[in-house]
């Protein structure tokens, strides 16, 4: 455990010290203290439909399963057998009755319990199948926010709702983009390594100065190319690949006016940055406008406006989930080891919205997130090389102090006036609340 | 020359090129509708409504390659080095089209770091005077599915 003074030092208020990226302790303190207790995105509800579906996921480095139970509530369970901590599944999802130890046949229902022990008369008296220490343990507390499914592994702490605060509103929007209100997980996913902390993802998502120095060479690339930047239906993506890599070459003035905020609970958002070409929100063709029509008659003209006018791009929930409303996909940060992370990548299909739309939004996930994307390897690429600079242990302490006179305050949020750095500062704060031994 | 003959040199080149880096070269090879699909699961059919690792026409291709030779395209700075080996070989030939299928071990070597990935590949070739074009690349990954590292030069 690390004293409240020492945590306060560590997550100074101008930027992290080095060795919260490097140190594997304070990892582990992390897991303890951030992955093990607070809210942690672990899936959607369409990933798991009907009773006894499971999926195998991660709560930071604790491998889970997520369970649709009979009476359709959610469990989250360990994947390790409470005989010899055997991995008790290994396959990514599917459908079952009970879950059964590969080793020596324990038997576990889809709550966790233990129902079956071969040779159980062998066992003293002391051996009771119904001993709680014997269950899988699962998550004390798992919540649906809208079918984004959080669980907690802390009996007591803030409620979903509170620990989302106003990052409701990108969840709503994404739902409420759907002329049926209702979202569909598909069309695949993907899953990428990175060299580096975890927290080096969500602390690039929102930093608007990056753009145009890491991704230059696509932005360059994209404007030379031929045929420009408007929408080719002849082309195999209609020039969305294009569309996307030119996009993040503004000017700094316009990425200064790129609106941040940042949330008390650590979660930040930013304003779209497509302004023109065929991803800008006032882009029209015959798909979006069958879509439009599909939604004015779910919600009217002026809500439907409303809906597909909120311009945000990357919505952080702190600590692992990444919303973008907007292109109807999810991004969701999985630590490894103090220098390694995985991140995965997944999109949603709208009901009630053409096919087109959902194509659009597969697409944009294979641009983004591709292990091949042009884009997002050179982010992956800088991770490695801020953890490689990191690891020399020649700099105490990150900086993160742009933008942090002129921020404002807006409620309980705070605003960028200029490309600030707020999103890393409100990060910070929501580590030093969560790794604080009194929280 | 039998049709195995001939398939094997040209594939055998293609891979030369991508080694030795010269990718204007190596996009030549294609046809100006070719399709370079890399799936990103085994037996994938749909194109549109299933992520691809890469799915690109030649458009696409060439932003690829024009940024693969940028001088901050951190991604390939330094630049990998890399070993493009092909073996297991089979040609057939329907009217105009030859369809060929392959096994292709794909190591690099970047910044000390040695990464491989591996996979059945399919091409589909059209003649051309002094050789082949290629119509369709397809590139079907063992590691498909999984966790991957960036993927920075072409398969
Ligand atoms: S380890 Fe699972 S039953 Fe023995
Ligand atoms: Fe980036």
């Amino acid at each position: 455990m690390l004293t409240i003074d020492e945590i306060n030092n560590i997550a100074g208020v101008d930027g992290m010290q080095a060795r919260a990226y490097t140190d594997p302790d304070i990892f582990e303190l992390e897991m303890d203290q951030i992955f093990r207790r607070a809210w942690i995105f672990i899936g959607h509800d369409s990933q798991v439909p009907n009773s006894g579906d499971f999926i195998r996921t991660r709560m930071g480095v604790d491998e889970i399963l997520l369970v649709r139970q009979p009476d359709s509530s959610l469990r989250v369970l360990s994947n390790n057998c409470t005989h010899r901590g055997t991995r008790l599944c290994a396959v990514a999802q599917g459908n079952t009755k009970s879950f059964v130890c590969p080793y020596h046949a324990w038997g576990f229902a889809l709550d966790g319990v233990l129902k079956a022990v071969p040779d159980i008369e062998s066992y003293p008296g002391s051996f009771d199948i119904k001993d709680k220490a014997l269950h899988l343990i699962s998550a004390a507390r798992v919540e649906s926010y809208r079918g984004f499914i959080f669980a907690s592994k802390a009996t007591a702490g803030p409620n979903l709702y509170d620990f989302l605060g106003r990052m409701t509103e990108a969840i709503d929007n994404l739902l409420d983009r759907s002329p049926d209100g209702e979202i569909v997980m598909e069309g695949g996913h993907f899953s990428v390594r990175y060299h580096g902390n975890w927290k080096l993802h969500h602390e690039n998502a929102n930093d608007t100065v990056h753009p145009g120095y890491v991704h230059e060479s696509s932005v360059t690339s994209a404007r030379q190319a031929e045929g420009g930047v408007t929408p080719q239906d002849e082309l195999v993506d209609r020039g969305q690949t294009k569309g996307m890599m030119a996009s993040n070459g503004l000017t700094a003035k316009d990425w200064n006016a790129i609106e941040l905020n940042g949330l008390p609970q650590g979660h930040s958002f930013m304003g779209g940055f497509y302004k023109s070409g065929l991803l800008a929100p006032q882009q029209s063709d015959a798909a979006i406008e069958t879509y439009r029509e599909a939604l004015e008659a779910s919600h009217g003209k002026e809500k439907a406006a409303k809906i597909l006018g909120m311009d945000r791009f990357n919505n952080l929930v702190w600590p692992n989930l990444n919303v973008n409303a907007q292109f109807h996909q999810i991004r969701v940060v999985y630590p490894v080891a103090v220098n390694e992370t995985i991140i995965k990548g997944y999109c949603f299909r709208l009901k009630g919205a053409p096919d087109e739309i959902f194509y659009r939004a597969v697409r944009f996930l294979g641009t983004l997130v591709s292990p091949a994307s042009m884009i997002f390897s050179d982010d992956l690429e800088i991770f490695g090389r801020v953890q490689a600079g990191l690891e020399t242990g020649s700099l105490d302490r990150l900086d993160s102090r742009r933008g942090i006179k002129t921020d404002q305050k807006n409620g309980n949020a705070l605003q960028s006036t200029t490309s600030s750095e707020l999103p890393l500062r409100t990060q910070s704060k929501a580590w030093r609340h969560w790794m604080s031994p009194d929280t | 020359m039998s049709l195995i003959q001939e398939v094997s040199s040209f594939l055998t080149h293609e891979a030369d090129l991508l080694d030795q880096g010269n990718f204007e070269a190596w996009l030549e090879l294609y046809e100006d509708d070719a399709l370079y699909w890399v799936p990103s699961s085994p037996e994938q059919t749909d194109m549109k409504g299933q992520v691809s690792i890469m799915l690109e026409d030649v458009p696409l291709l060439k932003l690829r390659v024009r940024r693969l030779s940028h001088p901050r395209a951190y991604a390939v700075t330094p630049k990998p080095a890399t070993i493009h080996l092909i073996g297991n070989i089979n040609a057939s030939e329907e009217d105009s089209l030859v369809m060929v299928s392959s096994k292709l071990i794909m190591t690099q070597v970047r910044d000390n770091v040695a990464t491989s990935l591996s996979g059945a590949v399919t091409h589909h070739l059209k003649r051309s005077e002094g050789g082949f074009g290629i119509k369709l690349k397809r590139v079907d990954l063992i590691e498909a599915g999984g966790t991957f590292s960036a993927i920075s030069v072409p398969l």
